[in-house]
């Protein structure tokens, strides 16, 4: 039994969704960042559900692409949570409010 | 299901812009590894160098002539692109010479991966412009986000410089959703990802919001609203602009504030008045809300600071609100608009936040407004320049920010929209009030600590709860602020061009207008 297309967008939409509102509601950087990732994903099975469709490369291609970016984000993020780590002994972004005005 | 991908010999010199600062980016990572630690401050010699071989990279395409699309539709060199990488070019250049005296400062041993981190994201705002594809604009964005972020937390051991690349790390990462969900649907709408390709798609398919591809790209148009509002500090995605500028070292802060608005506008132009073009009536209105809610929120809000650097993110935000509003009328004449004003805006900027930046090194905080008390008294110079700077962003005739301001309200006012150009008209005129009260302070207020005046001025501040610190800094205020050589250049460079453009606009209005393609 062959899957649709609207199976796959559904699917890619809630787990998006899912993401949007772990970043909203979650404190802890690293959750937040987990989320990130997964609206990134989310988005990744958009594109493959499309391009399966429509018989093109492109989105396959994409796919490649944003992965590679979101690994080298990920190094940079997590860079910059353990420096601040380092520096606060806590991570709640909550208890960022230095910059302010 | 096939795919073809072809590069000719003639590819390559799409990529003369580019390959320079490939090189010196390279070459810079190399030298820092055989220099002495003190030896260091000379890698900004090697980065200056390659921003000035992209600079004749982009003279040497202006000139060619032919085909502009290369490397199978991903990399365009057209005017537009041109106009842009000028601008970025210009941005990186000044606030690459004002960097030295100040990250000497702030006691910043990696000057090395400061350097080449500054020419990763001149690269990843060069690319942006001179994208033709999705998929090239999305390495773009991310390629000049990612040394950013990196760069807003360079300052060593300052948890203001952490929590600023931290929480701009955090919202661009999750903008950068947005932007690329919004690919992905515009994509499975038109079934490419090229743009040529999606605005012939578009001008050949009719839709509706409700049947055929209409639902996806109707939702992908908004999500990339959403992403690349964020990246040009739009209200209501404006909120991480004023603490990543502030806690951001301020030649970084200069770069971004600029560099990346220009890179950002370049592409809703390429997106939305090319590529959407034909499909103007589904996105002009809410850019046109945009427009407004920026322009009237970002004058409000700057008004309210007094931490100038503060003040100088939120007049940012201001200053997108009027290219917005290029940008809602939807045709070339907006578009030559925006461009004349990132042109303007990039020297206006960069100029007020190299002032700033040699503030900074001789306070050991970020600048207040008071901390700018009588400063026309003890560097008349640096006052001068500030002063023209802030003319410029306030839109006074004669300063080069008239110039941008006029083109884009023309716009508005010929293209049927009268009532951007009212609003905007009024907000800039409101905004006179929170830069002319930095001038004030500077001329006409004397010194802390000089008069009995400012003794009474100083005991209020004291009473106002800064006592320690208030005290401590009207003391380091009262002597004349150093000015390195790299800085003075710039701010020379800077204000040479505000009011030169001021006076004499025609060039860079012609100029803009061509690459808008117009005549």
């Amino acid at each position: 039994m062959a899957v649709s297309l609207n199976s796959y967008l559904i699917v890619s939409a809630i787990l998006f969704s899912i993401g949007v509102i772990g970043v909203l509601v979650r404190r802890n950087p690293l959750v937040i960042f987990m989320s990130i990732e997964l609206m990134l994903n989310a988005v990744n099975l958009t594109f493959m559900a499309f391009a399966n469709a429509l018989g093109s490369v492109d989105g396959w291609v994409f796919v490649f692409i944003s992965l590679t970016v979101a690994a080298a984000e990920v190094v940079v993020g997590l860079a910059i949570i353990v420096a601040i780590f380092r520096t606060r002994k806590e991570i709640d972004i909550d208890e960022m409010n230095t910059l302010k005005g | 299901m096939n795919f073809i991908y072809t590069v000719s010999n003639a590819d390559w010199g799409h990529l003369l812009a580019l390959a320079p600062l490939v090189v010196t980016t390279a070459l810079t990572m190399l030298i820092d590894i055989f220099l002495p630690a003190k030896a260091r401050s000379a890698l900004v010699a090697v980065a200056l160098a390659g921003v000035a071989g992209s600079g004749a990279g982009v003279y040497m395409l202006y000139q060619s002539s032919g085909n502009v699309l290369a490397f199978n539709g991903m990399i365009t060199t057209d005017h537009l692109a041109l106009f842009g990488s000028v601008i970025i070019l210009v941005t990186t250049f000044l606030s690459l010479l004002i960097a030295p005296g100040y990250i000497e400062r702030q006691g910043v041993a990696q000057q090395g991966e400061y350097y080449t981190l500054v020419q990763l994201a001149a690269l990843g705002m060069l690319l942006l412009t001179s994208a033709a594809s999705l998929m090239t604009i999305f390495l773009g964005i991310e390629l000049l986000s990612l040394p950013l972020y990196i760069l807003c937390a360079f300052s060593p051991g300052q948890t203001k410089a952490y929590e600023s690349g931290m929480k701009y790390f955090m919202l661009s990462a999750f903008a950068s959703g947005f932007l690329l969900y919004g690919m992905a649907l515009t994509y499975g709408a038109t079934g490419t990802t090229q743009l040529a390709g999606i605005q012939n798609f578009l001008a050949n398919h009719q839709f509706t919001l409700t049947s055929g591809f209409g639902p996806y790209f109707i939702m992908g148009m908004a999500l990339l609203i959403i992403g690349l509002s964020f990246k040009v500090s739009a209200i209501p995605f404006h909120a991480w602009t004023p603490d990543v500028y502030e806690g951001a070292p301020t030649p970084i802060t200069a770069m971004m504030a600029s560099g990346t608005k220009t890179a950002a506008f370049v592409v809703f132009i390429r997106l939305f008045t090319e590529t959407f073009g034909s499909v103007t009536a589904e996105w002009q209105g809410i850019i046109w809300a945009l427009a407004i809610i920026t322009t009237i929120g970002g004058n409000i809000l700057a008004a309210t600071q007094t931490n100038v650097k503060r003040m100088l993110a939120y007049s940012g935000v201001a200053h997108a609100g009027y290219m917005l509003i290029g940008v809602a009328v939807a045709n070339s004449l907006g578009t030559a608009g925006v461009l004349t004003y990132l042109a303007v805006y990039a020297l206006m900027n960069t100029g007020a936040f190299g002032v700033l930046s040699a503030l900074e090194q001789q306070i050991d905080t970020n600048v207040g407004l008071d901390d700018l008390r009588g400063l026309a008294s003890r560097s008349p110079l640096l006052a001068a320049a500030m002063a023209i700077f802030l003319f410029a962003l306030a839109g006074i005739p004669g300063a080069a920010g008239f110039i941008g301001k006029y083109t884009v309200f023309y716009a508005a006012a010929v293209s049927g929209h009268i009532e951007l150009t009212i609003i905007g008209v009024l907000a800039s005129a409101a905004g006179f009030f929170y830069y002319l009260r930095v001038i004030w302070m500077m001329y006409f207020v004397p010194p802390a600590g000089s008069s009995a005046e400012s003794e009474s001025l100083h005991a209020e501040i004291i009473s106002a709860g800064g006592s320690a610190a208030a005290a401590k800094v009207s003391i380091a205020t009262a002597a004349a602020v150093a000015l390195p050589v790299g800085a003075t250049i710039a701010l020379f460079i800077a204000a040479v061009g505000v009011i030169g453009f001021g006076i004499a606009p025609a060039e860079i209005i012609q100029l803009a207008r061509n690459a808008a393609g117009l005549p």
